[in-house]
C-alpha cells in the first residue's frame, strides 16, 4: 500500500515537474518570438548628421529606426551589420522609405561627415550617419545602455574601439523593440520590420483617424470634403486643386502617370508646390503628415490598390 | 685558426651548393603545403567603400600533419601591413584584439570568418573591387609558406 503511494507521488511529482518545465520554456520562447525588450531601454535623442542638419527621433514617428553604434575602421562587424542591411532593404522595396538607419560613429577622432556620407552611401541604404558632439552621445548611451570603448593596441591602427554590437529596431512610435547582434540572420532583421509594420496596419485605423483629423482642418477647404478638389476656396486659386479622388497625381518620382511613392507624397506637404496655392505644411509634425498621406490614399482606395506602391 | 679559415675557404662551393639547394627547398614550400602541411581555401577579402583603407580577409585553413602549425604572419601586396585580429562578443559588447599567432591543432581545422578570428589588411594601397582576386601569402611557423588567392566580395 505505502510503496503504492509512493509510485503516486513520484509520477505526479515528475508529471508536476514536467509541467513546470514546460512552462518556464514555453515563457521564454514567449519572450523570444515577441522580441519585446525592457521599456526602460530608449528614448528620443537628437544629434547632427553628415550633412550638417539636426537629426530629432522624435520626428521621425512613423518610421522604423535602425540605430546602430560603430566606427569606420571597424573593418569586420560594422561593415557586416551594413551589408546586411543592404540586404534587408532590398528585400523590402516596398517599404524602405519608412526604414531609416541611423549610424552612430564613435570614433569622433578619426571619422569625419565627409567620410561617413561616402561609406553609407556605399551600402545604398536610407542611412543617416552621425559622430554627435560629447554632450549628445551622453544621452544617446545612457538612454540606450550602450557601451562604447576606446582601447589602446600594438596594431598599426593605432587605437580600436570595444562597442555595443546591437541593432536597435525602434518602432514607429519611438520604442525599441528589439536587438539585433552581429551573429543574427537578415531573416531576424526582416521579421523584426515586418512584424512592427504588420502591427502598424492595425493601427492604420488610428492613422486614418489622425489624418482624417488633419484634412478636415489643413486640407479640406481647398480639396474638398470628399477629396474631389472642390472645396469652398477651390474657385479662388490656379492652377485647382489637386482632385484626390482621380488618383492622379503631378509630382512622382516614377515614370509619368504612376502613382507617387509616400516618400513623393510627403516631400510635397513638407515643401509645398512652387508655383501653386498649396503651401508647405512642415509645421505639422512628421507623424500628422504620414497620417494624411495614410488618409488621401483612402480617398481614391481602387487606383491605390491596382498601382500598389 | 688560419688553418680553420683555409679549410673553411675550402669548404665555400659546398656550402654554396647547400644554400641553393635550400633556397630550392623554400621555393617549393607552397607546393609541400598544399599537399601535406596547411592548405587554405575558400580565401575572401571584403569589398569596402573606396574611401575606406582597411578590410578584412576570411578563409578557411586546414592542418593535414601530426603536429600543430601557427600561422605566423601574413601579408599582402595590395595592404601596408596584415594583422591578425580576433573579434569576440561579450554581454552585448564587440571587442577587437590583436593576435600574433594562430593555433591550427594537429588534423583540425581553423576558420577565420566574419565575427571571429581574421586578417585585417591596413592601409589599402589603392581602391578594391568585387571580384578581384587578391593574393595573400601566408606564414607558418615551420616555415612553410602559402599564397593564397582571395576574391573580393561583398
Amino acid at each position: 500500500m505505502s510503496k503504492r503511494y509512493l509510485i503516486y507521488g513520484a509520477v505526479s511529482l515528475v508529471f508536476v515537474a514536467i509541467c513546470v518545465i514546460r512552462l518556464g520554456y514555453g515563457g521564454k520562447e514567449g519572450a523570444e518570438e515577441t522580441g519585446d525588450i525592457s521599456a526602460h531601454i530608449g528614448g528620443d535623442f537628437s544629434l547632427t548628421d553628415q550633412d550638417g542638419n539636426v537629426f530629432n527621433l522624435e520626428n521621425h514617428r512613423g518610421k522604423i529606426v535602425l540605430l546602430f553604434f560603430g566606427y569606420l575602421s571597424c573593418p569586420d562587424v560594422c561593415p557586416m551589420m551594413l551589408s546586411k542591411l543592404t540586404q534587408v532593404y532590398s528585400a523590402l522595396p516596398l517599404e524602405r522609405d519608412r526604414i531609416l538607419t541611423v549610424f552612430v560613429s564613435v570614433d569622433r577622432e578619426r571619422d569625419t561627415p565627409e567620410d561617413i556620407k561616402v561609406y553609407l552611401e556605399y551600402f545604398n541604404i536610407n542611412a543617416l550617419g552621425s559622430t554627435g558632439s560629447k554632450e549628445e552621445m551622453h544621452t544617446l548611451v545612457q538612454l540606450y545602455k550602450a557601451t562604447y570603448k576606446k582601447v589602446d593596441t600594438e596594431s598599426a591602427m593605432g587605437y580600436l574601439f570595444n562597442h555595443t554590437d546591437s541593432l536597435y529596431v525602434i518602432d514607429p512610435d519611438g520604442m525599441v523593440r528589439y536587438l539585433i547582434h552581429t551573429e543574427d540572420k537578415k531573416e531576424k532583421i526582416i521579421k523584426a520590420i515586418k512584424s512592427i509594420l504588420n502591427e502598424n496596419s492595425l493601427t492604420h485605423k488610428t492613422a486614418l483617424e489622425t489624418g482624417k483629423i488633419v484634412y478636415v482642418t489643413k486640407c479640406m477647404t481647398c480639396h474638398g470634403a470628399t477629396g474631389a478638389g472642390d472645396g469652398p476656396t477651390a474657385d479662388k486659386v490656379s492652377p485647382k486643386p489637386r482632385n484626390f479622388m482621380s488618383g492622379e497625381f503631378k509630382f512622382t518620382s516614377g515614370p509619368p502617370g504612376s502613382l507617387p511613392t509616400d516618400q513623393d507624397l510627403f516631400k510635397v506637404i513638407t515643401e509645398g508646390s512652387i508655383g501653386t496655392a498649396m503651401p508647405s505644411w512642415a509645421a505639422l509634425s512628421e507623424r500628422e503628415r504620414w497620417a494624411v498621406i495614410e488618409y488621401i490614399k483612402s480617398l481614391a482606395p481602387e487606383r491605390w490598390k491596382k498601382e500598389k506602391k | 685558426m688560419a688553418r680553420d679559415r683555409n679549410s673553411d675557404f675550402r669548404r665555400r662551393p659546398f656550402i654554396a651548393a647547400l644554400s641553393v639547394a635550400a633556397a630550392f627547398a623554400l621555393s617549393t614550400g607552397a607546393v609541400f603545403a598544399q599537399e601535406e602541411g596547411v592548405s587554405v581555401k575558400d580565401a575572401w577579402v571584403r569589398a569596402v567603400p573606396p574611401s575606406q583603407k582597411i578590410t578584412a580577409a576570411y578563409m578557411v585553413i586546414e592542418n593535414y600533419i601530426g603536429a600543430e602549425m601557427t600561422l605566423e604572419s601574413a601579408s599582402s601586396d595590395i595592404a601596408d601591413k596584415t594583422e591578425i585580429h580576433q573579434m569576440s562578443s561579450r554581454d552585448g559588447m564587440m571587442t577587437m584584439q590583436m593576435m600574433k599567432t594562430v593555433t591550427i591543432a594537429s588534423r583540425t581545422k581553423v576558420t577565420l570568418k566574419p565575427g571571429g578570428i581574421h586578417l585585417m589588411l591596413i592601409g589599402l594601397k589603392e581602391p578594391i573591387r568585387s571580384g578581384e582576386i587578391i593574393p595573400i601569402r601566408l606564414n607558418f611557423g615551420d616555415g612553410q609558406v602559402v599564397v593564397t588567392e582571395a576574391r573580393v566580395q561583398e
